[in-house]
C-alpha cells in the first residue's frame, strides 16, 4: 500500500458491474481497484497486482470462483491474500445462516450497495 | 293224489340225499339272491320289482325241482313237482312284464300283460288243484320228475308265445337303440334271456323222455350275464321322474311344498337339516308353526291372495345360535282346473355368499383406499416435480437478473455521488431506483430460497423452541404493528426431525402474514399440542381473514393478496414446501370467529389434514 490506498482486485465476468464498482470505490479515494473479467486469468492478475483483497465472482463462464480461491491459496506469494465472494447465486439470508462464509470464504450477495460493500472491505482488510 | 298238501313236505323221512338236487338248489338260491340284490340296489323301482318277481318264479321252479330230486317217495316228489310248476307257470308272464317294462312298452301292452298274468293264475290253479297239469311223477336215473297232463299243452304254447314275444321286443328295441349304455344293456338282456330259454329243455322229461333236465345250466348262465350287466349298466334308465326324485332328495337347497293352507306336504333332506327336524315332524304342520320368522302366516296369506312369484331374504337362527341367511323363492302350483293347489318354496343358503360378498366389499374398499392413496401420492409427485422445475428455473433467473441489478445499483450509487448538489427531484429518482432494485432483489431472494428447498439438515428438535426463536426474529415487526402475542405451548411435545432454520423460516412467514393481516394491531395466538401421535402447531390472528376466492390459490407461486411491491407471492409456497419436506402438512383457512388460522401438523392422519386443506374454511 505504497500510496496508502488499499488494493482491490475485482474478478467478475460482468464488465459493467466491475467498471461501476471500480468507479464508486476509487471515488472514495481509499482504494485502488483493478478489474479482471476472465476468471482463469484471475491468479495471474493477482500475482501481478498483489491486492489487499480480492472480490471474486463464483459463477463465471470459464472457471468457478472456488477454483480461483484454491489457486490463490496454493500460491506462495498470495496465500495470505484475503478473498471475498461477491455472488448472485446465494441470498443474504443463506450467508447469515452460514456465518457469512461459503466454504470458509466470506461472502456478499449481489446486488450490494457501495456502502455495504465498503463496510465489508473494511472489515476484511483490517490489520490484525 | 289230486290235491296239493303241505303235510308230507316237512317229514325228513320222506327225503333221501340225491346229488342231482344240488345244482338246481344252488342256482335257485343264486337267482333268488340276484332278484333281492337288484331290488335293493335299484331302490324298489317298479322295474326292479318286476325283475324280482321274475327271479322269484325262477327260484321257485329250481328249488321245487331240487325238492323233487330229494323226495324218497313219489307222493312227496309230486308235491314238490306241483310247487316247482307253480313257479314255472308264472315265468312267461313275468318275463313278458319285465321285457315290456325294459323296452318301455308296458303301458301300451298293459292289457296283454294282465291277460297273461290271469292265464298264469289259471295254470297255477290247475297245477295245484287238478291232475290235468301235473298228473304224476316218474322215476328217472337222476330221480323223480313231474309228468305233465293235457293242460300242459296249452301252457307250453302260451310259454313259447310269450317267450318269443319277449325276445322279439328286446330285439326290436335293441335295433332301434342308439349306441350307448341302453343298447349295451338291451343286447345283454337279449343274450341272457335267449340262453335262459334253453331251460325249456326241462319240459322234455315231463313227457316221459329220459333226457336229463339240465335247465339250471342255462339259468346259471343267465344269472351270471344278468348280474354282470346290472352291475355295469344298472337296471334303470334315468327318466325325468327318476331324476326328479333323486334331485329332490340330494339337492343342497331346502325344498318345501305347502298345500293351500300352508301345511307342509313335501320336505327334502336339506329342509329337514335346516329346520333341525326329521321329515315326519315337518310334514302335516303349517310352516309358520315350524318357524314363524322364516315364513310368517301373513306372508303366506299375502302370497295366496296375489299369487305373485317372489323372492325374499330370510334369516334363520339354529338351536346353536348359528345364523343362516336364506334366499327364499316362492311359486304356486295350480291343479288341472287352474285352482291353487300347492306352494313350492326353495330356500338357498346365502351365508357363505354373504360372507364372501362382505370380504369382497372389504377388499374393494381397501383397494379403493389404496388407489386413492396412490392417486394422491402421484399428485404429490407431480406437484413436487412441478415445484422442482419451478425451483430450477427460479435459480437460473435469479442469477441472470441479480447481476444486472448489481450493475444498476452500482450505477445509481455512482450517480448519487457524482451529482454535487442534487435537487430533491434527482435524489428522489435515485432513491426510487435503488428501492426498485431492492424490491426486485427481494423477489429474487424468495426464488432462490424456493430453489434451495431440497437440502435439509434434519435433527431432533423441539417445535416450541423453533417457534420461540421465530417470534424473536419478528419481534420488531410485532411491536411496530401493535400485535400482542399469546403463546400456549404444550411442554410435553415429542422431538421432531426438523431443519431448525428452515422451520423457523416457516413460522416467520406465518407470523409475518398474521401481522400483516392485522394492520390496526390485534392478537396473535400460537398454540402447540401433541395428541394421538400427532404434533400440531396453530398460528391464529384476529385480522381481516382471507377472501374466499383467494383460499384455493394461497399456495400457488407468485400469488399474493398484498399490494404490488409488498409481497413476493412465494412465502406460503416456500413455507408449505419446507413443511412437507420435514413431514408436516400446512393448511391455512379462515376461523369461524374471524381471522386466519394456519395449522401445521406432523405425524399420523396426514390424509385427514390433506382433505381439510381442500376446504379450509371448515
Amino acid at each position: 500500500m505504497p500510496n496508502g490506498k488499499k488494493k482491490i482486485l475485482l474478478i467478475d465476468d460482468e464488465p459493467a458491474f466491475t467498471r461501476l464498482l471500480k468507479m464508486n470505490l476509487e471515488k472514495t479515494g481509499a482504494y485502488e481497484v483493478r478489474e479482471e473479467h476472465v476468471g482463469s486469468l484471475g491468479l495471474a492478475a493477482a500475482k501481478e497486482f498483489k491486492p489487499d483483497l480480492v472480490l471474486l465472482d463464483v459463477v463465471m463462464p470459464d472457471i468457478d470462483g472456488g477454483t480461483v480461491v484454491s489457486q490463490i491459496r496454493c500460491s506462495e506469494e498470495l496465500k495470505n491474500t484475503r478473498v471475498v465472494f461477491l455472488t448472485a447465486v446465494i441470498t443474504q439470508k443463506e450467508i447469515s445462516t452460514q456465518s457469512g462464509m461459503l466454504n470458509s470464504v466470506p461472502c456478499i450477495a449481489k446486488p450490494v450497495s457501495t456502502e455495504d460493500l465498503i463496510a465489508c472491505i473494511e472489515k476484511y482488510t483490517k490489520k490484525d | 293224489m289230486p290235491y296239493f298238501t303241505c303235510m308230507d313236505l316237512f317229514q325228513f323221512s320222506n327225503y333221501s340225499l340225491n346229488p342231482y338236487a344240488l345244482a338246481p338248489a344252488v342256482v335257485g338260491i343264486g337267482i333268488a339272491l340276484l332278484g333281492l340284490g337288484v331290488l335293493i340296489r335299484e331302490q324298489w323301482s317298479s322295474l326292479s320289482i318286476a325283475f324280482f318277481g321274475m327271479t322269484t318264479a325262477g327260484a321257485v321252479w329250481l328249488l321245487g325241482n331240487a325238492g323233487v330230486y330229494l323226495a324218497r317217495d313219489p307222493a312227496t316228489a309230486l308235491q314238490w313237482g306241483r310247487i316247482e310248476n307253480c313257479g314255472v307257470v308264472f315265468i312267461p308272464s313275468l318275463v313278458l312284464l319285465f321285457a315290456l317294462h325294459v323296452v318301455g312298452k308296458l303301458r301300451r301292452f298293459r292289457a296283454g300283460v294282465l291277460g297273461a298274468a290271469f292265464l298264469s293264475v289259471l295254470f297255477c290253479f290247475s297245477v295245484l288243484f287238478t291232475p290235468w297239469f301235473v298228473r304224476g311223477v316218474k322215476l328217472f336215473p337222476w330221480g323223480y320228475f313231474p309228468q305233465y297232463g293235457p293242460a300242459s299243452v296249452p301252457f307250453l304254447a302260451f310259454f313259447c308265445a310269450l317267450l318269443v314275444m319277449s325276445l322279439l321286443s328286446y330285439h326290436q328295441e335293441y335295433r332301434l337303440a342308439l349306441a350307448g349304455t341302453r343298447k349295451r344293456r338291451l343286447g345283454t338282456f337279449l343274450l341272457a334271456f335267449g340262453i335262459a330259454y334253453l331251460g325249456s329243455v326241462d319240459f322234455v322229461a315231463t313227457f316221459g323222455i329220459p333226457l336229463y333236465p339240465f335247465g339250471y345250466l342255462p339259468v346259471f348262465l343267465f344269472l351270471a350275464i344278468t348280474a354282470q350287466a346290472i352291475w355295469r349298466y344298472r337296471l334303470v334308465d334315468i327318466t325325468p321322474a327318476f331324476a326328479a326324485a333323486q334331485i329332490l332328495k340330494t339337492v343342497s337347497d331346502s325344498l318345501l311344498v305347502f298345500d293351500h293352507e300352508g301345511v307342509i306336504r313335501v320336505a327334502n333332506q336339506a329342509a329337514c337339516d335346516l329346520f333341525e327336524r326329521p321329515e315326519e315332524k315337518l310334514l302335516g304342520r303349517a310352516i309358520w308353526r315350524v318357524d314363524g320368522n322364516f315364513f310368517p302366516r301373513e306372508r303366506f296369506e299375502a302370497f295366496m291372495r296375489t299369487r305373485v312369484i317372489h323372492n325374499f331374504e330370510a334369516v334363520r337362527a339354529s338351536s346353536l345360535g348359528r345364523k343362516t341367511v336364506l334366499d327364499v323363492a316362492v311359486s304356486g302350483i295350480r291343479d288341472e282346473f287352474g285352482q291353487p293347489a300347492a306352494v313350492v318354496c326353495v330356500a338357498r343358503d346365502l351365508t357363505e355368499r354373504k360372507l364372501a360378498e362382505e370380504e369382497l366389499r372389504r377388499v374393494h374398499d381397501a383397494l379403493k383406499r389404496s388407489h386413492q392413496d396412490l392417486k394422491s401420492a402421484q399428485m404429490q409427485l407431480i406437484e413436487a416435480a412441478k415445484m422442482e422445475s419451478v425451483g430450477r428455473l427460479a435459480a437460473g433467473i435469479a442469477h441472470e437478473v441479480k447481476n444486472p441489478l448489481a450493475v444498476i445499483l452500482q450505477g445509481l450509487d455512482y450517480l448519487d455521488g457524482r451529482i454535487p448538489q442534487p435537487t430533491e427531484e434527482i435524489s428522489m429518482v435515485v432513491r426510487e431506483g435503488k428501492n426498485a432494485v431492492r424490491r426486485a432483489d427481494t423477489v429474487l431472494r424468495g426464488l432462490l430460497d424456493f430453489s434451495a428447498l431440497r437440502s435439509l439438515e434434519l435433527e431432533p428438535s423441539n417445535l416450541n423452541a423453533v417457534i420461540e426463536q421465530a417470534l424473536l426474529l419478528v419481534r420488531y415487526s410485532m411491536e411496530q404493528g401493535h400485535v400482542q402475542a399469546v403463546l400456549r405451548l404444550d411442554e410435553n411435545l415429542p422431538l421432531l426431525p426438523l431443519d431448525r432454520n428452515k422451520m423457523e423460516q416457516v413460522f416467520v412467514n406465518l407470523i409475518l402474514n398474521a401481522i400483516y393481516a392485522m394492520p390496526d394491531g390485534g392478537m396473535l395466538t400460537v398454540v402447540t399440542e401433541a395428541a394421538d401421535g400427532r404434533v400440531v402447531a396453530r398460528v391464529e390472528d384476529t385480522g381481516t381473514g382471507i377472501p374466499p376466492e383467494a383460499l384455493s390459490k394461497l399456495f400457488e407461486p407468485f400469488f399474493t393478496t398484498k399490494p404490488v411491491g409488498k409481497g413476493t407471492g412465494l412465502g406460503l409456497t416456500v413455507a408449505r414446501s419446507l413443511a412437507e419436506l420435514q413431514g408436516g402438512i400446512l393448511e391455512v383457512g379462515n376461523r369461524p370467529e374471524g381471522g386466519v388460522r394456519a395449522t401445521l401438523a406432523f405425524g399420523r392422519e396426514k390424509s385427514r389434514a390433506k382433505r381439510k386443506e381442500k376446504n379450509p374454511a371448515d
